[in-house]
C-alpha cells in the first residue's frame, strides 16, 4: 500500500512544483485568486477527460494519439506563456508610468487573467489524468479496503503538504532575490515546456533526425533525484537531451527574451 | 512560436531516415515486463512495442531513455527512441516500480 501512496505522492509534488513556478512568475497580478482556482478547476475536469479518453487516444493516429495531445496541450502553453510574458512586461510598464502621472493604480485586464487560468489547467492536465488512470487502475486491481483509500488520502494530502511547503518556503527565503527574474523563470519554464514537444515529437517519429542524446550529466543530477525532478519540471533540465529538445529549448528562450525586450522598447517609444 | 515549431515540423519531420530502425517487443504481465533483459544495437533508431497484458494501466518511464507514455491496461504502445551509444539502459512502470523494471543493453 505505500507504494500507492508514493506514486500518488510523486505526482502531486511535481503538479505542486509547476504551480509553485507559475504563481512566482505571476506574483505580481493583483486579484488572481479567482482565476487561480477556475485554473485549477478547470485543470482537474481536463485531467478527469483525458484519463477517460487515454485508452482510445493510444491507438489513434497510428499509435501516437497520446504524443498529438501533448503536442497540442504543450504547444498551447508555450504560447499562452509567450503572451503573459509579453503583457506582464507591458502592464508593469504602464502600471509604473501611471503611478507616476496620474497616482492611480491600473487594473489588469481580466482576459489576461483568464491566460492564467488556462495555464495552471494546462500544468494540471497532464500530471492530473495520470493520477486518474493509476487510481482508476489501482481499483480495478487491488481490493479496494480502507487502507487502499488511506494511502491514496495520505499520498495526495502529503504530496499536496509538501509542496505547498516548497511554495513557502521559496516565498519566505528566496523570494527577494529571484523577485526581479520571475519573468525569467517563466521563460525558462515556457522553454522546458517547448522541449517537451520535440521530446513528443521524436518519440511519435515525426521527426527523425536530432534525435540522440547529446550528452549525459546523470552523474552530476540525475533526473531520477528530487533536485532533478524539481530542475526538469521547473526549468527543463534533462541530464541527456537530444539535439531536438535542446534546440526547441534555445530557440524559444531567444524567441521569449526578444520578444521581453521588444515589448519594453515599444512603450519606451511611446513616451 | 506555432509558426517556428512548424518550421522545425517541415525542416526536421521530412528529412527521411537518418538512422536504421530496429523493433523490439516487450510485453507486461502481472506487473513484470517480460524479458526483463532487451538486446539493442548501437547506432539504431529503435522501436519498442510495449504490450500490456494485465488489465491495469501502466506508464512506461525511462529516465536513461528519456522517455514517459502510459500503456492501456490490455493495450499496446511504442516507442521509439535513440539511436543509442553502447551501455545499459534502464526502464519501469512507474504504477508499479517495485516490479515493474526492465533494462535494455545496447551493444
Amino acid at each position: 500500500m505505500l507504494s500507492i501512496a508514493i506514486v500518488i505522492f510523486r505526482e502531486f509534488f511535481e503538479i505542486s512544483i509547476i504551480m509553485t513556478v507559475l504563481l512566482l512568475a505571476t506574483e505580481k497580478i493583483k486579484k488572481r485568486q479567482k482565476y487561480i482556482w477556475l485554473g485549477i478547476l478547470i485543470g482537474v475536469a481536463g485531467s478527469l477527460l483525458l484519463a477517460i479518453f487515454t485508452n482510445k487516444l493510444t491507438d489513434l493516429a497510428g499509435g501516437y494519439g497520446q504524443e498529438i495531445v501533448n503536442i497540442m496541450i504543450l504547444s498551447l502553453a508555450v504560447f499562452m506563456i509567450g503572451w503573459t510574458v509579453m503583457w506582464m512586461k507591458n502592464e508593469s510598464v504602464k502600471f509604473s508610468k501611471a503611478v507616476f502621472e496620474t497616482g492611480k493604480m491600473i487594473e489588469v485586464g481580466n482576459k489576461h487573467k483568464i491566460i492564467l487560468s488556462l495555464l495552471i489547467a494546462s500544468a494540471i492536465f497532464r500530471e492530473g489524468s495520470e493520477i486518474v488512470l493509476f487510481v482508476s487502475g489501482a481499483l480495478t486491481s487491488e481490493k479496494p479496503d480502507f487502507s487502499f483509500f488511506t494511502s491514496i488520502f495520505l499520498g495526495g494530502i502529503s504530496g499536496l503538504a509538501f509542496g505547498l511547503l516548497f511554495y513557502l518556503g521559496i516565498i519566505k527565503f528566496a523570494l527577494k532575490y529571484i523577485f526581479s527574474f520571475t519573468s525569467l523563470l517563466l521563460i525558462l519554464f515556457g522553454s522546458s515546456l517547448s522541449s517537451q514537444i520535440a521530446k513528443n515529437l521524436i518519440q511519435a517519429d515525426f521527426c527523425t533526425i536530432l534525435s540522440a542524446p547529446l550528452w549525459d550529466s546523470s552523474w552530476l543530477i540525475s533526473n531520477n533525484s528530487v533536485i532533478g525532478q524539481i530542475l526538469y519540471n521547473a526549468i527543463g533540465y534533462n541530464a541527456h537531451p537530444s539535439g531536438l529538445e535542446l534546440s526547441f529549448y534555445v530557440v524559444t528562450l531567444a524567441v521569449m527574451l526578444s520578444l521581453k525586450r521588444w515589448s519594453l522598447v515599444e512603450h519606451k517609444n511611446m513616451r | 512560436m506555432k509558426i517556428i515549431i512548424f518550421l522545425f515540423v517541415l525542416v526536421f519531420g521530412f528529412s527521411g531516415n537518418a538512422a536504421e530502425e530496429e523493433v523490439l517487443q516487450i510485453v507486461i504481465e502481472n506487473h513484470r515486463f517480460v524479458p526483463e533483459e532487451i538486446v539493442a544495437s548501437s547506432g539504431k533508431r529503435i522501436k519498442l512495442v510495449v504490450i500490456n497484458k494485465d488489465p491495469t494501466v501502466e506508464e512506461f518511464e525511462s529516465f536513461d531513455l528519456n522517455r514517459e507514455k502510459i500503456v492501456p491496461g490490455n493495450g499496446q504502445i511504442k516507442v521509439i527512441f535513440g539511436p543509442l551509444k553502447p551501455g545499459v539502459y534502464k526502464f519501469f512502470g512507474e504504477f508499479h516500480e517495485k516490479t515493474a523494471q526492465g533494462k535494455i543493453i545496447v551493444r
